[in-house]
């Protein structure tokens, strides 16, 4: 069933009908959550609330594709919960670092199991310094690979804004690694 | 050096949007200009890596709250749940603007209601309850303006809403903290006020976070300002916004701080509509002499 018509459920009050479009998103969400706060907990802090605030207000949605609305929600959950994080100081057994990002893929060795965490951990911290636009700009397109036009609706900007803040981002990124090994090895080490 | 030009047409290069003739000139610019060349060839080695981080999965199942996903409907199609924080309205000619406003969105929202925009500011008054409905469904839902309140006169906001003193330094409160990109000062000569926010766009129903100050050019000492959120499309008075005599303040200092600095809050209606602005006043105490202060305001929009 697709997202329309489960909606078209909901907001006749068939709770059963809201399940599946969790299912459906909470992975892309939470990965987008994951590249924008860069910590597992807040992410999944971020997933768990913009579903409550969908569920409270997804039947009442209107001239939005239920995939950009959510990325909406989200996005704006990611904000908040930042913002809530950086105003107190950090809990001393919270892994600040994010470093448990995701599960190592079993079927690699350890060497390359490293470069990806390596690889890993260059690409959190050079999202992490970006602003905060860009940042969403940059995860939007180039993880949850929504289209500019989702975008803009997810966004509330104008296409030239989501385009030029695509560009930017992506510039700023390009810029970020440009010193890490991992992303660019140096010609004697990439033996 | 990179041209601008080309520059500019990485990001579209990259996700293949440029036109036959566009990738041309393109490809040709790159062939002749290593530096384009290599930029380019960065760029998308920093953009792939991104592409290539693999999906992550939800940790732990999503609790949903109970009930059906259908708002429950109160008074002319209200949902039960309000956004959090206070909603500033009023009775002067911007407050009855913002009362419209909620009440128009709301009975839209109602879905089976028919639309109806209010005739007058004792129709749409009289729909909305009072701070004391509100605080009962959300805990933190405090100082809600009283709509029925016949007063209709701006008034100074002295005695709800006073100046708070702050320990601080003078030379840590004019530093605005990082990410605050949305900021002004002024200085009348007697009292420095510096205000900002972190964006100058906001979501309906987001919460906004206002660093503000009041630094007395004479004694040094620092306070943080009775402040207010007003809108949609604050109404002026010469320079001055008229304020509501019911807008709520901001959340106090205390609770709230920001890298161990003390904020505020407002948050943004809930029925807030894109492209409307916002005024986040901060007023300034009458000085001796003075029956009225000044203020310093700080316009968000609503995107």
């Amino acid at each position: 069933m697709d997202d329309e018509a489960l909606l078209d459920r909901c907001r006749r009050g068939d709770r059963d009908a809201f399940t599946p479009l969790v299912h459906r998103y909470q992975d892309e969400l939470y990965t987008m959550a994951l590249r924008l706060t860069g910590n597992p907990a807040d992410a999944a802090d971020v997933v768990q609330e913009t579903f409550t605030r969908a569920f409270r207000s997804l039947p009442r949605l209107r001239g939005a594709t239920v995939r950009a609305w959510l990325f909406r929600v989200a996005v704006n959950c990611s904000h908040d919960i930042h913002r809530q994080r950086s105003r107190r100081p950090a809990d001393p057994l919270e892994d600040t670092a994010g470093r448990v990002l995701d599960l190592p893929d079993p079927g690699l060795g350890p060497e390359a199991t490293a470069i990806q965490r390596e690889r890993a951990d260059a690409i959190r911290v050079a999202l992490l310094a970006l602003p905060h636009d860009f940042r969403v700009a940059v995860v939007l397109r180039d993880v949850n690979q929504l289209s500019y036009e989702e975008m803009a609706e997810a966004l509330s900007v104008p296409l030239g804004t989501v385009k030029s803040r695509i560009s930017r981002a992506r510039g700023l990124l390009a810029a970020a690694l440009r010193e890490s090994a991992a992303i660019f090895p140096r010609a004697e080490e990439a033996w | 050096m990179v041209s601008r030009h080309v520059e500019a047409l990485f990001s579209a290069a990259y996700d293949g949007e440029l036109s036959p003739d566009a990738r041309g000139a393109f490809d040709r610019h790159l062939a002749e200009c290593p530096a384009c060349a290599a930029a380019f060839a960065a760029l998308t080695t920093a953009v792939d890596a991104l592409r290539e981080q693999p999906a992550a999965r939800m940790p732990h199942p999503v609790r949903l709250p109970e009930g059906s996903p259908v708002p429950e409907r109160r008074w002319f199609g209200l949902p039960a749940r309000i956004p959090r924080g206070r909603l500033v309205a009023g009775l002067s000619a911007a407050g009855v603007v913002a009362v419209a406003g909620v009440a128009t969105a709301l009975v839209i929202s109602g879905g089976s209601l028919t639309r109806g925009t209010p005739q007058s500011a004792s129709s749409s008054t009289a729909s909305v309850p009072t701070a004391g409905a509100y605080a009962g469904s959300e805990g933190n839902v405090a100082a809600l303006p009283n709509l029925a309140a016949p007063s209709v006169a701006p008034a100074p906001h002295s005695a709800a809403c006073s100046a708070q003193s702050l320990g601080v330094s003078a030379a840590s409160a004019e530093q605005i903290p990082d990410g605050f990109n949305n900021r002004d000062t002024q200085d009348d000569g007697t009292t420095t006020v510096v205000i900002a926010t972190q964006a100058s766009g906001y979501t309906p129903g987001e919460t906004v976070d206002v660093y503000a100050r009041l630094i007395d050019d004479g004694t040094r000492a620092v306070s943080l300002p009775c402040t207010l959120l007003i809108g949609p499309e604050a109404s002026r008075s010469g320079a001055a916004i008229t304020v509501p005599a019911t807008a709520a303040p901001a959340t106090p200092a205390g609770a709230l701080t920001y890298e161990g600095q003390p904020v505020l809050e407002v948050v943004v209606p809930g029925a807030a509509v894109a492209g409307e602005t916002y005024q986040i006043v901060a007023q300034v105490p009458a000085a001796a002499g003075q029956t009225q202060g000044n203020q310093v305001s700080l316009t968000i929009q609503v995107t």
